[in-house]
């Protein structure tokens, strides 16, 4: 029948009482506010530049690779070294971290020397994924003039190592210790400093892990990581002489990248993978609430079109639904989208031109019917025009299986995106999670047991798709009542 | 109506649906072959060597738009649009699809873009269909259970596993039993294309089938656990709808035995929906072959069609959609005539 | 009782739904001979399909019998299991001819392999002997034999309804319950299905039970006519003298309330009020609130079932002697 205002108050009031009743419903609609919240709240929880510079390998260099989420750490005894950056600035004493000093130590004619040393406590038993140390310098332009250093690494135990003599420096320094090479490889120093404690022939360098073996006692099996860690403090120290009387250090960064990071660890670009959970949940649930309510109601109106018209009409619009419906989806959009490259609305729409076929014949059935009752009868009996009955009288009775199928289609729209977007066809500028399984399987991840990449996204499809199951179901109860239970 | 003229109009349907996607593919992509007919001749005729008689740049360059001319008349890149469009589809009727750039097919290695295809097709067949059985069974079997006690753990269970099986991506799945079962336990192969390396070792068909089995089962399993909990609840829903029926209890109160009414009254009245059912899900899993494929590296049409679509293979992408497409056509004709033959009230009246 | 073919003693069927114990069937009480047409007349939801229905025990769940017996040649049918039921009563005893509203059939069959089906399963005929036996009856019931090679959906609903009759003769059953057999069919036919139903009666010998809550339909058939109210009988006897005599108020208010088409034009007598909430009945007499003779005893104590005729009982205070 036809409705007015306060019949839909009165309607609203009943099916939320009913709606109450079902506890899948329930939880179905605790978990939409909660994804709702976090995706709204995404740029208070991660920093929104996290997002725009997704795609940008630069702006995650000091973050560690591949590394795994730090907690973690609860279920092993041993200790995970985290994340840390230590800056200091020659121009801001704000930004002089106490790890950090620069000493002016002889100064003569035409020549000063500076120690720059940085100093690392280390009280774990994972070494960090890296340590990036990096000295800039402001050298006189045009000058032959350069500064020369030497690098040593003192250890807890005592022992000094030189990582870098007599070089000179005609750029800034960044170098890392898992690659670095500042005259010589650190690798070969290391084999040299092992055949102290171990006989080291036969062994060769490139077999050397930097990291293991500078935080590892020493002694048998220091090469292979089965020496207990060596914890305490480590410095590295920078001797630079400046012959260039201008030339200063204007800034240092040691930074320790840690074998730990955040809540969800990193890819192989060193990527905050918490956030890029984060970032995905706007896209899951704007492409799967977008596509669904335009399927739905293209075939909705579609369906009522049909079966309200009857005639040549309707078996035309149905020959026309069969074609579509018959059409295999996902090939063509994979093969649509390796062609054009769409944005993400493109494949929204495409998405939805597909997905009405199935709603259609539905809807139509049920206009079939519904045109048959009396009240629509009388309706034409008093001159009402077809427009006027179909949406007083038609389509306010199919609102019901409406919504319930609406609810129902989203996750078979996430499920498409995501897969288009894991074959590299997505929109690239979009950070879904069907995009961070794409680099995930690209760099092997799979492959290299790097779980906290490639678990993530899939349970977050997963639980997207499952409470708009759940709010379907429930749904699909209250309004289309059957006589099951 | 009668079952001929039912089977008719079946095919009948299939056959417009197949030519109108036929023509709307073939439509987009000729511009796209033509296009890299075009370059391949541009190319050619750049490395041809003029004759001598040819002095000036000018006369070269001329000769040289001669060439390219005629090339362009021999590929048939001169006639109009949409006569091109028609030449493709006779083609593609006739399952001549040209030959690939680079590509070549799995045993034979030949570059007849329909070997390709036809050496691919059975793979990706006989991985879902066996799965497909499996679904089935495991699926009917549950699902009556679950309809028989429903309201209990086992029918609520499955509820469950359906909404997750509606949820989970299936590559995804796949990539986490590649990651368990295959990488960290080594008990299964990862890449499935190995499988043709494996059998030019077989001494005879049983190792050779065991071969197949080893590099299908985890694909096959990941399918199956996917797609079960979906088919056994829907089989509920619908045994449940049977069985309020009042022809059950008619059924009973005749006195026949139990099994009788559920097998031969319940699940024979449901089997049409069912039989849709088995249609949706084998074109949902195919439809879905092709990241699930890549993701295994199983030698299906599924990863034919990646592969292609990496390289730009043009041919090779049309003849596979066509393929597809009439596979699909053809399943959902296939199925509705089943449907005919199981619900009297279809064919008859 | 001589030539007794059934007896049902305390018969309580319950619901056990969420809303509370319907009491469906509350101690229902009477007797049928070899031969017998009872109708069981009520107005809807008193209990007359339920009652029925647990005679073979076929009581869709929420629903149970929870006491009382039903003697079958000395067999309690309310404590046999569902195999012996199966076994020995169903169809083969006892059958039911079921509302031609109702989808007895089922759509994917032939309806002369649903009338084979009891004689196949059921009796171990063999299908060819089982097919003659279905031509045999379909004629009885006035069908063409030929039909047995339809589905349900390609026949009328008389044509459906003299199915399911030919259906539940097929054993040749003691008892055949009727459900509303002439119900969702137009008069002519309903018609029709009387007569054949008289005609069967008359040449096999069967005994039947009608439900109907159309009294017409019983003064054509029944030798007796059980009146039921609220799940309780509340009259039954002789069909003569039930029509012409009726003692309870409810069976009294119901005659005066069908239409004659001969005679004065009266205004129609209804009875007013609703049936009461088989959840919770009101105390005593269960009619009480819609009864014209209403005394003080009524509201308090349910009557008793009193004999004042030849095998005509009542339960109502009007006539227990105090």
């Amino acid at each position: 029948m036809s409705v007015t205002m306060s019949e839909w108050a009165y309607k609203l009031r009943n099916f939320w009482r009913e709606f109450k009743r079902q506890k899948i419903g329930l939880l179905g609609l605790a978990l939409l506010i909660i994804l709702v919240v976090l995706a709204v709240a995404a740029p208070l929880i991660v920093n929104p530049d996290y997002e725009k510079n997704w795609n940008l390998a630069e702006y995650w260099k000091d973050n560690p690779i591949d590394a795994p989420p730090c907690w973690v750490q609860i279920f092993s005894s041993k200790k995970y070294a985290p994340q840390r950056v230590y800056v200091w600035m020659s121009n801001d004493t704000r930004k002089q971290s106490p790890n950090i000093k620069v000493v002016l130590v002889k100064k003569g004619r035409g020549y000063a020397i500076y120690n720059v040393s940085m100093h690392y406590n280390y009280l774990w038993d994972v070494p960090p994924n890296n340590i990036k140390l990096e000295l800039y310098v402001r050298h006189k332009t045009n000058s032959t003039k350069y500064p020369v250093f030497d690098l040593y690494l003192t250890r807890p135990d005592g022992a000094v190592l030189k990582l870098a003599n007599r070089q000179s420096m005609t750029t800034n320094i960044t170098s890392s210790l898992s690659s670095m090479n500042l005259g010589r490889d650190i690798r070969s120093i290391l084999l040299e400093f092992a055949s102290h404690y171990v006989n080291t022939t036969g062994v060769q360098p490139s077999t050397i892990k930097p990291l293991q073996v500078i935080f590892s006692k020493a002694g048998k099996g220091m090469l292979a990581g089965k020496t207990p860690p060596l914890k305490g403090e480590y410095t590295f120290t920078f001797k630079i002489i400046f012959t260039e009387p201008s030339d200063k250090v204007v800034e240092a960064r040691m930074v320790i990248m840690g074998s730990c990071y955040g809540l969800l660890g990193t890819d192989a670009l060193g990527r905050d993978l918490f956030a890029g959970i984060i970032f995905g949940i706007k896209w899951a649930l704007i492409i799967g609430v977008l596509t669904s309510v335009i399927s739905v109601f293209t075939g909705v109106f579609y369906g009522i079109a049909s079966g309200y018209a009857g005639g040549w009409t309707d078996e035309a619009l149905m020959r026309l639904d069969q074609v579509v419906y018959s059409m295999p989806v996902l090939p063509l959009l994979i093969l649509m989208a390796a062609i054009w490259r769409p944005s993400i609305w493109l494949i929204i729409l495409f998405l939805a031109a597909f997905g009405w076929p199935g709603i259609a014949i539905v809807t139509r059935s049920m206009a079939l019917q519904l045109k048959e009752e009396l009240y629509v009868e009388a309706a034409k009996a008093m001159g009402a025009s077809g427009w006027r009955i179909v949406f007083r009288y038609i389509v306010p009775q199919t609102m019901p299986y409406a919504f319930a199928s609406i609810a129902l289609s989203v996750p078979g729209a996430i499920l498409a995106e995501a897969g288009l977007s894991y074959l590299g066809l997505g929109d690239p500028l979009a950070v879904t999670w069907g995009k961070i399984l794409h680099d995930a399987s690209m760099a092997n991840a799979v492959l290299n047991n790097l779980w906290w990449w490639v678990l993530p996204p899939g349970l977050m499809i997963a639980l997207v798709g499952l409470t708009f199951v759940f709010l379907g179901n429930a749904l699909d109860r209250v309004l289309n009542p059957r006589l099951q239970r | 109506m009668g079952l001929a003229r039912f089977a008719s109009v079946q095919i009948i349907n299939a056959l417009i649906v197949l030519l109108v996607v036929l023509f709307i593919v073939t439509a987009l992509f000729t511009n796209l072959a033509d296009q890299e007919k075009k370059a391949a001749i541009e190319e050619a005729v750049a490395q041809m060597k003029p004759p001598a008689s040819l002095k000036t740049k000018a006369e070269i360059q001329k000769w040289k738009e001669e060439q390219k001319q005629i090339l362009y008349e021999r590929e048939g890149l001169t006639k109009p649009y949409w006569q091109r469009v028609f030449g493709y589809m006779v083609d593609a009727l006739e399952l001549n699809f040209g030959e690939a750039n680079h590509m070549a097919s799995f045993k034979t290695q030949s570059k007849k873009v329909s070997r390709i295809i036809l050496e691919a097709l059975p793979n990706t067949i006989i991985l879902f269909t066996t799965a497909t059985l499996i679904v089935i069974a495991i699926g009917i079997y549950l699902g009556m259970k679950a309809a028989r006690a429903a309201g209990k753990l086992l029918d609520r269970t499955i509820s469950f596993l359906a909404m997750l099986s509606a949820s989970l991506p299936m590559w995804w799945v796949g990539m986490l039993m590649l990651l368990l079962f295959s990488y960290k336990l080594n008990w299964f192969p990862s890449n499935a294309i190995d499988v043709y390396v494996a059998i030019r070792h077989a001494s005879n068909i049983l190792v050779e089938l065991k071969d197949w089995i080893y590099y299908m089962t985890l694909p096959l399993i990941t399918v199956v656990l996917v797609s079960f909990g979906g088919f056994a609840y829907v089989t509920r829903n619908i045994v449940l709808g049977v069985m309020n029926e009042d022809f059950v209890m008619a059924a009973r109160a005749k006195g026949l035995p139990e099994r009788k009414v559920i097998y031969g009254h319940v699940l024979r009245t449901a089997s049409p929906p069912i039989v849709t059912m088995s249609a949706l899900s084998i074109i949902g899993s195919l439809g879905g072959a092709i990241i699930t494929e890549t993701v295994f590296g199983w030698p299906g049409m599924g990863r034919v069609y990646w592969v292609a679509i990496q390289e730009n293979e043009t041919a090779v992408i049309l003849g596979e959609t066509f393929v597809t497409v009439f596979l699909f056509v053809a399943t959902i004709a296939l199925l509705n005539f089943i449907y005919g033959l199981l619900d009297p009230r279809v064919k008859v009246g | 009782m001589a030539d007794e073919l059934l007896r049902v003693e305390n018969l309580k069927t319950y619901f056990y739904t969420l809303r509370g114990v319907v009491k469906a069937v509350d101690n229902v009480s009477f007797t049928l001979r070899k031969g017998e047409v009872m109708g069981l007349a009520g107005e809807s939801g008193c209990g007359k399909s339920t009652t029925a229905y647990s005679l073979i025990n076929l009581v869709p769940p929420p629903g149970r019998i929870v006491g009382g017996h039903v003697y079958l040649d000395g067999m309690d049918l309310a404590q046999m299991s569902e195999h012996e039921l199966r076994r020995k009563v169903r169809w083969k005893r006892i059958s039911m001819v079921f509302q031609g509203a109702m989808n007895a059939l089922t759509p994917v069959y032939t309806v002369g392999y649903q009338i084979a089906e009891p004689m196949i399963y059921h009796a171990g005929m063999d299908k060819q002997k089982a097919m003659e036996r279905v031509e045999e009856l379909l004629s009885l019931v006035g069908l063409d034999p030929g039909i047995a090679k339809r589905y349900p959906h390609e026949l009328s609903g008389g044509q459906k309804q003299r199915v399911v009759i030919a259906m539940a003769l097929a054993l040749n059953p003691d008892l055949v319950i009727a459900d509303e057999p002439t119900t969702a069919l137009d008069v002519v036919v309903q018609a029709q299905i009387l007569n054949l139903l008289k005609e069967l009666q008359r040449k096999l010998k069967m005994s039947i039970i009608l439900i109907t809550h159309d009294l017409s339909i019983i003064a054509e058939l029944a030798d007796k006519v059980a009146v039921m109210y609220a799940g309780k009988i509340v009259e039954w006897g002789p069909a003569d003298v039930i029509f012409t005599e009726p003692k309870h108020p409810y069976t009294q208010a119901l005659l005066r309330a069908i239409p004659r088409l001969r005679g004065p034009i009266d205004k129609l007598i209804w009875i007013p009020g609703t049936p009461p909430d088989l959840v919770a009945p009101p105390p005593g007499c269960r009619f009480y609130p819609r009864c014209t003779k209403v005394m003080d005893i009524c509201r308090r104590e349910e009557p008793p079932m009193i004999e004042i005729g030849k095998e005509h009982y009542v339960s109502c205070w009007l006539y227990a002697k105090r």
